[in-house]
């Protein structure tokens, strides 16, 4: 397919996808997957999601594995207490049945579906079928999967692959320095460089630079309805309060006035062709106790030394192959080297 | 004289209400640090107003309530005995009898043991776990907190429960992950630490992957992600040196279920450059010295 946009409508256009993406418009993504890892976790996109799903007085259903102090605002449905997927079940529809839009968040998809054994298909016939309205997972991808104990999984796909097959969206979130340092590596044809626990380092847990204050960056996948994917790299800055109008009586959060998610290539660090990345690449040189740069007085000196091929130069080729060079005391001829 | 260094204070105080990770390796042990939270905690002369935690619960699986009183002594100066006298600290053990339970129980029944924790004998504020089941140490640590003085919330270290997962083969890092959050719903408990391990042998897969490798890193990855700060201690990459112990990170999370309101100003829209030294990543490079003291310097600053 063609694709008739110029840059700057192209660009509107992803921006809108992805605003609808975070203002939960209906039908929009009905099942979106959340990638996230210690070096940058999902938590600003979600926050963002709430915040905006809040405003426009959609409710807010959190499937809770990881936290339990959660913001008012938010109906929690407890996973981690709860004994069994049947349970979790039935307190999802019980918590979406009184509203006529939700979004449900689980913040961990592993838990939900291998520990306690929700079937993903059941779940989605729930909240999307069923209520209409928006399911939204969260997949740690640097946990490992626990091989069952019987061995009858073997061969099944693993959850991951069948989260992506039925996601409508894939969002994948990265911290923003480490994006810039992955660039800055690759416009010099280094090796990406690996944050956090990818390093293998002995007691490393998380980045330095994980979870970057400034904001997040969010590679998209979305898929539309005609089955053609589309792609983009988002940057989603932190949200401050004059980004939302005065809430509304009775609502927790004000409306957004303008939207400021963009692409990660208008992010000005990102464009900037000499972006340095924090991860070491731009700064190329050895690290060394001594000086390797020249001072004036040796640019000089050096400058004025006449190499001799100049010689050679000036006086035309006419001598051959000629060998400048003059013997030294310590050289000592020797006629037989053509003899062997 | 500050029982703890300045450099320091920005890694023992955390974020009220929160969980905490501590990771650390077999080369570099935490409980000096585990000492430090003890004593911001317990330390007679903390602001009165501070909502801070005053009180520690201690459960320790891998090390006996005699390691940390003299550890405690000799590095802070507290006396734990003295505490536990006045209700403000309590030791659950999970060392001494966690393997003996069978033995010393088995006249009077195992049918009661998991409802009723086993009284404390002998002065208060010392408990022993003797089973390994998760109840019977959720029922130990509730009798524990419930004996400590109400006035003000209290501090849980969990010290190494992920001894639990080598020992029962049955418990999944989610059944961990529960007992920590079950914990954190008390209203008396305000902060949970938990201290793991992170050496790579526990939780790098080696092929084929063993089962208890894949369930350290989860748990490790689990509680990471719900934790609001990851303070994780390790050796100097570089190898052994005399005048340095080991590398102390820690890294923030400040997004969390509780502040999803608190926005910043479009003024400090980069929060976490102005932010404080407490909501920073940073780290820094410490050595334990022979009298428990601790001194916490920069990296390149390590000579005196």
């Amino acid at each position: 397919m063609s694709r008739p946009f110029n840059e700057l409508q192209a660009q509107r256009h992803a921006i809108h996808l992805m605003s609808n993406l975070l203002s939960i418009r209906t039908n929009t993504s009905p099942f979106t997957l959340v990638l996230d890892d210690l070096n940058q976790r999902a938590m600003p996109f979600l926050q963002e999601m709430v915040i905006r799903g809040l405003s426009r007085n959609v409710k807010v259903i959190l499937v809770s594995f990881e936290g339990t102090r959660i913001h008012p605002a938010v109906r929690q449905v407890p996973g981690w207490s709860a004994r069994t997927g049947r349970e979790i079940l039935k307190g999802v529809e019980q918590a979406m049945s009184d509203h006529k839009e939700s979004l449900v968040i689980i913040d961990n998809m592993y838990d939900t579906v291998v520990m306690k054994g929700i079937d993903i298909t059941e779940l989605f016939n729930l909240v999307v079928l069923k209520f209409a309205s928006t399911l939204v997972g969260v997949y740690h991808t640097d946990m490992f999967v626990q091989p069952s104990a019987s061995g009858t999984d073997a061969y099944a796909p693993q959850l991951l692959e069948i989260l992506k097959y039925l996601a409508t969206s894939i969002i994948t979130c990265r911290s923003l320095s480490h994006v810039l340092a992955a660039k800055a590596a690759r416009e010099r044809s280094l090796p990406e460089p690996t944050f956090g626990m990818a390093t293998g380092a002995e007691g490393i847990v998380q980045d330095l630079n994980a979870n970057d204050p400034r904001g997040i960056v969010l590679e998209a996948e979305f898929r539309r309805k005609s089955g053609r994917p589309e792609s983009e790299t988002y940057f989603l800055r932190r949200a401050v309060t004059t980004d939302y109008h005065q809430p509304l009586q009775g609502r927790p959060f004000g409306t957004l006035k303008q939207e400021f998610v963009t692409l990660l290539r208008q992010h000005p660090a990102y464009s900037n062709t000499t972006a340095t990345g924090v991860g070491g690449a731009a700064g190329n040189e050895m690290e060394t106790s001594f000086n390797l740069a020249l001072t004036d007085k040796q640019k000089a000196a050096r400058e004025n030394v006449v190499l001799p091929y100049f010689d050679a130069q000036k006086q035309e080729g006419g001598e051959g192959g000629r060998i400048l060079y003059d013997m030294g005391e310590e050289d000592d001829f020797d006629e037989e080297e053509d003899e062997i | 004289m500050p029982r703890i260094p300045v450099q320091l204070a920005p890694f023992v105080r955390a974020p009220n209400e929160a969980l905490l990770l501590l990771t650390s390796t077999l080369d570099a042990s935490a409980s000096w640090l585990l000492c430090r939270f003890l004593c911001d905690a317990l330390s007679p002369d903390r602001d009165e107003q501070q909502k801070d935690a005053k009180k520690v619960l201690l459960v320790s699986w891998l090390r006996d309530y005699d390691f940390w009183k003299q550890e405690v002594r000799k590095s802070t100066g507290l006396d734990l005995g003295g505490l536990r006298a006045q209700r403000k600290f309590a030791f659950v053990d999970g060392l001494s009898a966690l393997f003996l339970a069978d033995e010393v129980e088995k006249p009077r029944g195992l049918q009661q043991l998991p409802a009723r924790p086993i009284p404390a004998k002998g002065p208060p504020g010392l408990h022993t776990l003797s089973s390994t089941s998760l109840d019977h140490a959720s029922a130990t640590i509730t009798a524990a907190l419930d004996a400590l003085d109400p006035s003000s919330s209290t501090l849980v270290i969990l010290d190494n429960p992920d001894i639990l997962l080598a020992a029962v083969p049955a418990l999944a890092p989610s059944d961990l992950t529960s007992f920590f959050l079950t914990l954190h719903t008390r209203p008396s408990v305000s902060q949970v630490l938990v201290h793991l391990q992170s050496d790579l042998a526990l939780r790098t897969p080696s092929v084929p992957p063993q089962p208890l490798q894949i369930a350290q890193q989860n748990l490790l990855v689990k509680t990471a992600h719900m934790s609001a700060k990851v303070l994780g201690i390790r050796l100097l990459d570089t190898g052994v040196a005399r005048d340095v112990s080991g590398v102390l990170r820690a890294t923030v999370h400040k997004d969390s279920w509780t502040n999803i309101g608190t926005l910043g100003q479009m003024g400090d829209g980069r929060r976490g450059d102005a932010g404080l030294l407490e909501e920073k990543s940073l780290e820094v490079l410490y050595k334990v010295q022979g009298d428990g003291g601790v001194r916490v310097f920069e990296r390149g600053a390590a000579t005196v």
